[in-house]
């Protein structure tokens, strides 16, 4: 009979879902992280520190739920290698499924059941975005699922106990468990408590259901409580609010905040929906019949359900077109492959300013910003994130560093540090701006803490023969645009949270000692951004003198236009201007003073314009308003 | 023999084998008798060559940065001796206080081999003066990252300095959420006793942790007649009021000069604090004087702090951009105004150390406790010398009036936030000069004469803790004993309500 059923089409077979599922699952999971997330894989590793040596350990584990902090930063540092760290994600998800089926007893038939909690793992991950710079849980990308891989293992066992040991066991894992992996002790000892609820309900024995069921319960609730309050005393680092919840991802607590229902609640779905399965799975323990009455229909259940988590996976994929520029174009630039970093733009309609701001650094170093600057999409993109994102969190400390300013990048790496740990990211920026800024020996601080790192001790090592040669340093090309942009005087100076404000403001008006060619096409490129007509002609003289080039650069040519045309009595006849360019303006002008007589304002303009005059710098003055940057 | 029998005896055999390679592996390290002797001192890290220790201080470990294979060291006074093996040199506690007892009043020699490709070097010998000036068990001190604006977890920790063991004050995320975050700093003693102390708590459940003969309390200590509520802290060390310097600061960053930031005040006075009454009074708010950093002589009678001549010179359009633009120009002198503690009155003004006259600034005043001496850090300008690397360490003898740098203590980055211990012959402060950066606490011995030795950090347990530890420590203080409270006992404190202290005009 047996092999009859085997030989059948999978397909026709009633547990072919679960036999089907999981390896499809993994296989399909890992190319989506592999290939689609691996920009932010990479990033996440970047945003994460795990250290060799008892002082990082001792650090993870004065919180509770520490060793999970602990063993999440150290498998997170393996996306460095997004393949890998991808195969070891879905190998532990694989592991929740092995764990959830033997855990519960569940029987082949109903088998897709332990497919649910690897949805909601992976939906607390998928889900995040822009929480990778805010979350301020160490390890956060693997603490839930160990956490669950945990309180599966004390499941297990306490399923395989007789009931007598039921309470002994639940105190002892509710009161030791807590530290080492909090919330995710107290929950499975809930889970506990259910089980053995449910199996002496089925038992039927009254004196069983009192003493396994309500009492178990009762203990397992009165622990909740009060093993979190006990162990109080001996963490002086977790305010009293927080004790139940350690372990869990800290997205704003403030439930009485305006935007908490609409916004922060979604994310906390995965988890809720994680422990109502397992405390499904634990009412039904060892309960869920493995005869099909109908075989079609317990067919259509199956994959009625995957289906149903398909739909929620994809919901909780965050799948946000510049969030996931914005990380290719950081790793392209940390490797300096400007085109990429440029060519990235175009695949968005309405950038965020951070892409723009890669995007012209790039043509900078390119030497291309006269010619390509505008004909990019331009915008400011709100951030899709319930949060305030900022640039100093985000790419702001890139920004910094390309453009020279080593003491404003050191200091947001620092201040990042202080609100959110520090990160790789954060100690290469500081290790890069401090060896610029000539601070050999902070910069070795932070080469010393990467060389305790798996991946980045070659590239610490790297930074400190820089450091012992200076000289070698004004020669490497990597740092050609940051030196040359870093000559301006010392001075006391904020930038208010706001970077690319800051930075447009401060180089356009020319804050520097010196201009080198390099600086003078910034400035004139922030004088552009800025729209600034009053201070065009002298960021264009300097241009001029510093770059000594044969042709001015289209957009540049375009400004002049545009600037001699609104600034009148300025005289641009030495400055040699394309015909075609001429043409164009021309036509620009003609164009909008027929717009103008027939009535049509600005904005009701700009789609007439765009086929036609979108690449120009003119499209850009009149048409690209109302920029926020963040 | 059965199966069974066979098996225990296999594993009988194994583990004795295993627990005799361990013993060999493990065996103690010899001087080695043929080295080379090299006339170098060892490179080690934390530099403890020649320095002098307290009698009773923690063992002093280090790692030997010198390349080799293997390592000897040898701790000795006269027939004692500590040998270790290893690149680590950490002594054990036991063997450390048995030397020390040894070689109060004369040195400890510390002597180091390195075995490099077989052949073995003997470092020069260096030693350690184990003075007989024992140093106050206790020192507290706030953990921070070396932060500009942002803050999140910080610690005000205590370390008991005969062993290795810290403990937590007070931690701010005890009575903090992530959206409501607050600061905690300047916690200080009456006396180097913790039954009279406080320290502040900024912004979510704000307020100054007072604890006034062993009962704390918050208080809020903002009225309307002073410019903000108590910062810089003094207990009074003989009378029950506390001096204050209350002070509108800002912080300001430098684009390229690696001091990286200014910490400025736009105005700052002083005020006195009465827990009898529960009052505060202005001492010193010249509008055109910034006063700061207060603390007592040490019958109680003077209070000494720093002052500041800053005016507006029509440079910029308002008070902020004007210190901005000449931040160089505000430098401190230290005065001292005598108090009577019947009427609690201020006598006149008088100029202790005219810093401006040398064209510099000085702050953070501190007297002995033997009252011969003012501690004091000299930079080049501004108030908050912690982040100037030209802040040296100062000493003015108060009966002479001379001064002189503590050279042997002071390094070429910052040194400031230093006090004195009970017996007034150490001073604790904290210095950038490990990696310009990070503060770290440093211990020197000062002399009758006032001449400090050369200055020591603070041992840790394992000679790695420093360059992978990323907080600073801020104002470090002596105590004599530790902080009977716990931390969470204080978060509850801090939950509560502030008392509203009131202002009054006689100080009573």
């Amino acid at each position: 009979m047996k092999s009859t059923i085997d030989k059948k089409n999978l397909f026709q077979r009633t547990d072919a879902p679960q036999l089907l599922m999981l390896p499809l699952f993994c296989v399909a999971v890992w190319a989506l992280l592999s290939f689609y997330e691996s920009a932010q894989l990479q990033r996440i590793e970047a945003q994460s520190l795990f250290l060799s040596g008892e002082l990082f350990f001792d650090t993870c584990m004065r919180v509770p739920a520490g060793l999970l902090a602990y063993a999440g930063c150290f498998l997170t540092q393996f996306f460095y290698y997004p393949a890998l760290g991808a195969a070891i994600f879905v190998a532990l998800l694989a592991i929740v499924y092995y764990l959830t089926i033997k855990t519960f007893r569940i029987p082949r038939q109903w088998a897709v059941l332990a497919m649910l909690p690897l949805f909601l793992l992976l939906a607390t991950n998928t889900q995040l975005g822009y929480w990778i710079y805010y979350l301020k849980h160490p390890g956060f990308y693997y603490v839930t699922m160990l956490g669950t891989i945990v309180a599966l293992l004390a499941m297990w066992l306490f399923n395989r106990l007789s009931y007598k040991w039921h309470i002994p066991i639940i105190v002892v894992w509710s009161a030791l468990g807590y530290p080492l992996f909090g919330a995710y002790a107290l929950f499975s000892s809930l889970c506990m408590a259910v089980t053995a609820l449910s199996m002496a309900v089925r038992n039927g024995n009254k004196m069983r259901l009192v003493i396994d069921g309500f009492a178990v319960l009762a203990v397992a609730l009165l622990l909740f409580w009060e093993v979190p309050v006990f162990w109080y005393d001996y963490y002086s680092s977790v305010a009293k609010e927080f004790i139940h919840t350690a372990g869990l991802p800290s997205y704003h607590w403030d439930i009485t905040a305006d935007h908490f229902r609409e916004s922060i609640i979604p994310y906390w779905i995965p988890f809720i929906l994680l422990f109502l399965v397992y405390i499904a799975l634990s009412v039904f323990y060892n309960a869920l019949s493995s005869n099909t009455v109908n075989r079609w229909l317990n067919f259509v259940q199956q994959y009625a359900l995957i289906g149903a988590c398909l739909l929620f996976g994809f919901s909780y994929w965050y799948t946000n077109t510049n969030f996931r520029i914005e990380n290719k174009q950081d790793l392209a630039m940390w490797e300096g492959e400007w085109r990429e970093v440029a060519d990235l733009t175009r695949d968005t309609d309405v950038p965020s300013r951070q892409i723009v701001m890669n995007k012209n650094i790039a043509l900078l170093n390119l030497g291309r910003a006269g010619e390509e600057m505008f004909t990019y999409p331009d915008g400011s993109a709100e951030i899709d994130a319930p949060m305030n994102v900022h640039l100093t969190h985000t790419g702001g400390l890139m920004s910094y560093w390309c453009y020279g300013k080593f003491n404003f990048c050191y200091r947001w790496c620092v201040e990042n540090a202080v609100e959110h740990g520090w990160k790789v990211e954060y100690l290469k920026h500081a290790v890069r701006s401090m060896l610029l800024q000539g601070e050999y020996t902070l910069m070795r601080r932070y080469t010393n803490i990467l060389k305790h790192t798996l991946f980045h001790k070659e590239w610490a090592e790297r930074y400190e023969r820089m450091a012992e040669h200076p000289e070698s340093i004004s020669k490497n090309p990597e740092f050609t645009l940051p030196l040359a942009m870093c000559v301006y005087p010392d001075a006391l100076d904020v930038d208010d949270s706001f970077i690319e404000a800051y930075l447009m403001n401060n180089i356009s008006h020319g804050y520097t000692t010196e201009h080198s060619p390099l600086f003078a096409e910034a400035a004139l490129m922030a004088n552009l951004t800025r729209k600034d007509s009053k201070i065009f002609w002298n960021n264009l003289q300097r241009y001029l003198y510093k770059r000594k080039i044969m042709r001015l650069p289209t957009h540049y040519q375009e400004a002049v236009l545009l600037f001699s045309n609104l600034t009148k009595g300025v005289d641009i006849s030495r400055i040699p201007i394309d015909d075609a360019v001429r043409r164009r303006f021309a036509a620009f002008i003609r164009k909008t003073q027929f717009y103008k007589k027939q009535g049509l304002k600005e904005t009701e303009m700009a789609p007439e314009f765009k086929e036609e005059f979108a690449d120009t710098y003119w499209y850009f003055y009149f048409f690209v308003r109302g920029l926020k940057t963040n | 023999m059965n199966t069974m029998q066979m098996k225990r005896l296999i594993t009988a055999i194994s583990a004795a084998l295993s627990f005799a390679v361990v013993i060999i592996s493990c065996s103690a390290p010899t001087v080695p008798q043929n080295s080379v002797k090299s006339e170098s001192l060892p490179d080690i890290y934390p530099d403890y060559t020649h320095v002098t220790i307290p009698c009773n201080i923690a063992p002093l470990t280090f790692t030997i940065k010198e390349k080799g294979d293997d390592y000897v060291t040898r701790i000795s006074k006269g027939d004692k001796e500590i040998l270790l093996g290893g690149c680590d040199v950490t002594p054990s506690l036991a063997e450390w206080q048995s030397l020390m007892a040894e070689a109060v009043g004369s040195d400890i020699t510390i002597e180091v081999y390195a075995r490099l490709n077989e052949k073995w070097t003997a470092y020069k010998p260096f030693t350690c003066n184990v003075s007989a000036d024992s140093i106050d068990p206790y020192i507290s001190y706030r953990l921070i990252p070396p932060s500009y604006v942002c803050y999140e977890t910080l610690t005000i920790s205590q370390r008991n300095l005969t062993n290795y063991d810290e403990t937590v004050i007070y931690n701010n995320m005890l009575a903090a959420t992530e959206n409501d975050g607050s600061c905690i700093n300047c916690h200080a003693y009456k006396n180097y006793r913790t039954d009279n102390m406080q320290f502040h708590i900024r912004q979510y459940n704000g307020g100054t942790l007072f604890v006034h003969n062993g009962k704390p309390v918050k208080l809020n200590m903002a009225t309307d007649s002073t410019l903000s509520a108590g910062v810089y802290p003094a207990f009074n060390p003989v009378y029950d009021v506390v001096a204050y310097s209350v002070n509108k600061t800002g912080q300001i960053f430098h684009t390229r000069n690696s001091n990286k930031v200014e910490v400025q005040d736009l105005h700052s006075d002083v005020i006195i604090y009465n827990p009898l009454s529960n009052t505060v009074t202005n001492v010193a708010d010249s509008p055109d004087n910034l006063e700061v950093f207060p603390w007592w002589s040490p019958d109680g009678r003077t209070l000494y702090y720093g002052s500041a001549y800053f005016v507006i010179e029509d440079t910029a359009n308002n008070l902020m951009k004007e210190e901005i633009i000449r931040y160089r120009d505000i430098k401190y002198d230290i005065l001292r105004r005598p108090w009577n503690p019947d009427t609690y009155s201020f006598g006149p003004v008088d100029t202790v150390f005219a810093a401006t006259k040398l064209g510099k600034s000085a702050t953070f005043p501190r007297i002995s406790p033997d009252g011969r001496f003012l501690l004091f850090a000299l930079g080049e300008y501004g108030c908050f010398h912690v982040w100037h690397k030209d802040a040296d360490l100062y000493v003015q003898d108060l009966s002479t009036g001379s001064y002189w740098p503590l050279s042997e203590a002071n390094s070429t980055d910052a040194e400031s936030y230093h006090s004195w211990s009970s017996n007034s012959r150490w001073i604790l402060f904290s210095s950038r000069r490990d990696d310009t950066n990070y503060t770290r606490l440093y211990i020197a011995h000062v002399d009758e004469d006032g001449k400090a030795s050369k200055a020591f950090l603070l041992p840790q347990e394992s000679p790695h803790y420093y360059p992978l530890f990323d907080r600073s420590y801020n104002v470090p203080e002596f105590m004599k004993e530790p902080v009977p409270f716990t931390p969470q006992e204080l978060a509850e404190i801090v939950r509560g309500e502030a008392v509203k202290v009131e202002y009054s005009s006689t100080g009573k």
